[in-house]
């Protein structure tokens, strides 16, 4: 098992860092962690398993809590991103 | 650190432009004039004292044994001074006296404070925080601004303390009485709420000082992502995987090749792992037109199959 990071321009949008994270998961495997540090969004991925293509969908946070998964889809985690410049809470689902 | 920055919020963020000369609450000085039930009756000496070993050129240097005694007496008016001030600032502030201060029932004068009226000195406090935008409980006040302010004022004498000990040791040529006194005077400074707040806030300036420098050195640890990465990017990326596998020693040959063209530098006789491949990827190619080509020079397309010719019309005989 080996942890790959890599961290993303606070200025991307949801849309954007979505697409970013679906691409490396491609290459390091599942997304395990998000976190927002300073002006960065910077994504742990964990090479144990590598998931679908595009089977990420990232949500913000309603309060403290993730949002209903939607149909199909099971809730991972919930981390912090920037985005647009802006700290946010995320939660991270998989969807079929 | 949080902590820390509210309480420097609290008494600095104010109206009246900082805390630098708002605060004077603290115990009379040794050298400082001190007149009515303050003075003290060894004031007058130790102020020549000062004056001839620090402002005088002609004055006869003192013996080491001199220059300690002297110290040691203007050490023990320091305390002397110091604890009766902090015992009034204690009482005032478990009392009521504290609370009606930052209540604001009347107190609201900035002047200057004087000797040990800790009700002054509340009242200079709560000027200070007037000015502030933020909320603060008094509960909070109490509870964490006045220990927070003992506190700095009891580790910042210590640590002077401690430095003018074992200074005494050293010959009057490396450790003068003039620097003894200036020691003095700093250890006094220590214990006077401006004196406090200056401490709380370099100590507070050098931890965000501490965690910006480690944020810097966590952000360069970590690789930056390309500037655009599309859809395309994950087919483009999952298609690597698929050639060259995830598990070790699994298409050697191909591995190699990438590695070449990927410009990795390898031990001799030794294959790259997925993750230093796929690391090795996502760096060097950050276009995903390259990541196409690159990907077609490893595993040529192969070529459509010809479609088979339509076929000729019979022609028929008329």
């Amino acid at each position: 098992m080996a942890e790959t990071k890599r961290s993303y321009k606070g200025s991307l949008s949801f849309g954007q860092l979505d697409t970013a994270l679906e691409a490396h998961e491609m290459l390091f495997g599942t997304i395990v962690k998000l976190e927002a540090i300073g002006e960065l969004t910077v994504a742990t991925y964990d090479d144990s398993e590598y998931p679908p293509l595009q089977s990420l969908a990232l949500m913000p946070l309603i309060g403290e809590g993730a949002p209903p998964a939607g149909n199909g889809a099971t809730h991972l985690f919930n981390g912090e991103a920037i985005v647009i410049g802006v700290k946010v809470g995320v939660a991270i689902f998989r969807t079929n | 650190m949080k902590n820390k920055s509210i309480l420097i919020a609290a008494l600095c963020a104010t109206a009246l432009g900082g805390c630098a000369n708002t605060l004077r609450g603290g115990p009379d000085l040794v050298s400082a004039s001190v007149e009515g039930p303050n003075a003290d009756t060894r004031f007058t000496e130790l102020k020549t004292a000062i004056e001839e070993h620090c402002f005088k050129i002609n004055t006869p240097r003192l013996t080491r044994q001199q220059r300690n005694d002297l110290t040691d007496a203007l050490l023990v008016i320091a305390d002397r001074r110091y604890f009766a001030f902090e015992r009034a600032f204690s009482n005032e502030s478990r009392g009521g006296t504290f609370l009606a201060s930052f209540a604001s029932i009347g107190l609201t004068t900035a002047g200057a404070l004087s000797g040990e009226n800790a009700a002054q000195t509340l009242a200079t406090l709560d000027t200070a925080l007037k000015g502030s935008t933020q909320a603060f409980s008094k509960d909070f006040l109490f509870d964490q601004t006045v220990p927070a302010l003992q506190n700095q004022m009891e580790a910042s004498r210590a640590k002077i303390e401690e430095v003018i000990q074992t200074r005494k040791e050293a010959p009057v040529e490396r450790w003068s009485t003039c620097n003894a006194v200036k020691d003095v005077m700093a250890y006094e400074q220590a214990g006077t709420l401006i004196g406090a707040i200056a401490d709380i806030t370099a100590a507070a300036s050098e931890e965000k000082r501490e965690a910006e420098k480690d944020l810097e050195e966590t952000k360069e640890a970590i690789i930056a992502a390309c500037d655009v990465i599309n859809p395309e990017t994950a087919v483009l990326n999952l298609r690597f995987r698929e050639l060259v596998g995830t598990a070790d020693g699994e298409n050697a040959e191909l591995r190699l090749k990438a590695a070449e063209a990927l410009k990795m530098e390898l031990t001799a006789g030794t294959v790259p792992t997925w993750p230093e491949l796929a690391n090795a990827f996502d760096q060097a190619l950050c276009d995903d037109a390259r990541k196409k080509d690159f990907l077609d020079t490893l595993d040529p397309p192969q070529p459509a199959p010809a479609e088979p010719a339509p076929a000729e019309p019979a022609q028929t005989e008329e």
